[in-house]
């Protein structure tokens, strides 16, 4: 059995909520837990991603195995390396793209942002200048190679990061949310390179995303944060299964009845309706369908027909529908009117 | 080095990217030493008994004044400022996950100021000696690169520890400042601190700066007594002793805020 290039075990991490009084005491109480044990591992060739809420602490991992982060507890290794002790040699094997798209330096240009960095690497001038000059080809910058980085959209920002990511080829590469803002060809094509440069260094991905398709398609595995733990770990595929033919919605309603709740619950291709939350006189229910067979406006027509005011619908991304049906149990249906 | 060689050659395309800064700067140096030309004018035949141990000249005591403590602010501000500046920028996280050592990054972040300071120093003496005819003893050039570089060092240690301050505190550092107020005021940059009264000049001893500047003009004006060399040299070895202790500093910041996670807060 092969080690794995990176352990997390048993990983916990708290933050401060605010700045506040400096006595010890008084900060350990106004500590907020972010990280409560996590604990997982991936192989060279593996592709992870990360799935999870707002909060759930997907990039503090990221943070953590880069070394920008020490845990409370709890150890993180790669490829043996412990990453607290061994920062130098895990610098060595891991690259990072950072969320932050203000991670460059604003009056240089694209080529000049990646000369810097890949001198703070280490990589010689040829090697340099070989490397970005197939990076940026590779993510279609290099007509924009030497504009001012201030002159980059959003998206070439993250396509330049990806590059910076990929000067040295990583053992271990950390995408936090890399193509949220490049558009389907560029993210196809950076997604093309990324798992060449993995397969070139015999490395493995760790991938923070919100995309469930791009979850899918790029990894193998996927692991569910939730609560500070890893709530779920599956094949992708597995995953892929469970939410493939299924459509999501989030309506905020007014007057819903137990007795409309359980018709809703009965129409057909409903393969969930429920109760999450009561504010005030409005409910917010989540809805979920099998695409192929479910007709919404018949659904929502019978919904009023039963005296239910629909004040608000909206489409559910997988993503927070995978993890609302995974991790949260739904408003127990006495708590109906 | 290449570390140091990357933020060097960043820091240059920054600067040349505001070009008309960039050339202004040099020229800003020469009229703020004609100005000097023209307060020293005011003294000239007159005799100064504060200024006699120098050799009497007041333009060549402020040239060589202004000059040493040119290398002051950017040594003492230069890390703290480097290091706030990429955490506002975001760029500092970006630098810390990549194969250079945090102690690198930081040092050779403030490295470019210092070097245009030390630039601007010598082309300070040089504007001194050829356009306004100071005259420089030429003996003792080798002792005065030991005085910059004990002094880049005593200052260097202040300004990690001010670096230090700022990663852990994720606020700008207000210490830096007061020390280069104390020093404009107490080292004897535009007058010997001899004019200061007694209970002030008491304190002058207890800047870098003071023991600096004695010494290089003793050692470089033609005209300029020799004495207590070896009191202010002792005294600027310990000042450097500051380099370890930021050394330290700045390692236990960065340990602070990775637990902390403000690595990248401001």
């Amino acid at each position: 059995m092969t080690a794995p290039l990176v352990r997390l075990e048993d990983v916990h991490k708290a933050f401060a909520r605010a700045s506040g009084p400096s006595w010890r005491l008084w900060r350990e109480r106004l500590r907020v837990p972010v990280l409560s044990g996590v604990t997982f591992e991936v192989e060279a060739g593996g592709r992870l991603a990360l799935l999870g809420a707002n909060g759930a602490g997907k990039t503090t991992v990221l943070k953590s195995i880069a070394t920008l982060l020490t845990p409370d507890s709890g150890r993180v290794e790669v490829c043996g390396f412990d990453a607290v002790r061994s920062g130098r040699q895990v610098r060595e094997l891991v690259s990072y793209v950072l969320a932050d798209e203000r991670s460059f330096h604003w009056r240089l240009t694209g080529r000049q942002n990646l000369e810097f960095f890949a001198d703070l690497n280490g990589l010689s001038k040829t090697a340099t200048r070989q490397r970005i000059r197939r990076l940026l080809d590779r993510l279609d910058l290099s007509s924009a190679a030497d504009m001012g980085f201030w002159q980059y959209s959003t998206g070439m920002k993250q396509r330049l990061a990806i590059a910076r990511a990929l000067l040295v080829r990583p053992r271990v590469l950390l995408m936090d949310e890399p193509t949220r803002s490049i558009d389907a060809s560029h993210a196809a094509e950076a997604w093309q390179l990324v798992r060449e440069e993995i397969d070139a260094a015999d490395g493995c991905l760790v991938l923070v995303t919100h995309q469930l398709q791009e979850a899918f398609s790029l990894c193998s595995r996927v692991a569910i944060l939730a609560d500070g733990r890893v709530a779920l770990e599956t094949t992708a595929d597995s995953l892929h299964a469970v939410t493939a033919d299924l459509d999501g919605f989030t309506l905020t309603v007014r007057s819903l009845s137990s007795a409309a709740l359980a018709a809703g619950q009965a129409f057909p291709g409903v393969r969930e309706f429920r109760l999450c939350s009561q504010m005030g006189d409005e409910q917010v229910v989540e809805l979920w369908a099998a695409d192929a067979t479910f007709a919404l406006g018949d659904f929502l027509g019978k919904l009023t027909e039963s005296g239910v005011t629909v004040c608000a619908l909206q489409r559910t991304t997988p993503i927070q529908g995978v993890l609302q049906r995974l991790l949260h149990a739904p408003v127990p249906r006495e708590a109906l009117a | 080095m290449k570390t140091l060689r990357a933020f060097l050659v960043r820091d240059f395309r920054v600067a040349w990217s505001y070009r008309m800064s960039f050339l202004t700067q040099n020229a800003g140096l020469f009229f703020s030493l004609l100005s000097l030309k023209f307060v020293g004018n005011l003294f000239d035949g007159s005799s100064s008994p504060d200024l006699a141990p120098y050799g009497g000249d007041y333009f060549a005591f402020a040239l060589v004044g202004m000059a040493v403590s040119f290398l002051s602010y950017p040594a003492v501000k230069s890390f703290a400022g480097a290091v706030r500046g990429s955490q506002v920028t975001g760029t500092f996280e970006a630098m810390l996950t990549t194969r250079a050592s945090a102690g690198a990054i930081v040092f050779s972040g403030g490295a470019y100021p210092i070097l245009l300071s030390a630039v601007q120093l010598v082309l300070a003496i040089v504007i001194g000696l050829v356009v306004f005819g100071v005259e420089v003893s030429p003996d003792h050039l080798l002792m005065v690169g030991v005085v910059l570089v004990l002094t880049m060092a005593a200052l260097i240690g202040l300004g990690l520890l001010a670096a230090a301050f700022v990663v852990a505190f994720k606020q700008p550092e207000p210490f830096s400042g007061a020390l280069l107020a104390a020093s404009l005021m107490l080292s004897g940059g535009l007058y010997p601190p001899s004019v200061l009264p007694g209970w002030i000049e008491a304190f002058s001893p207890l800047l870098p700066l003071t023991h600096s500047l004695e010494l290089a003009r003793q050692l470089l004006l033609e005209d300029a007594a020799r004495t207590s060399l070896g009191v202010h040299f002792g005294a600027l070895a310990l000042f450097a002793l500051t380099v370890p202790a930021g050394l330290l500093a700045l390692r236990l910041a960065l340990s602070h805020a990775r637990r902390a996670g403000s690595l990248a807060q401001y």
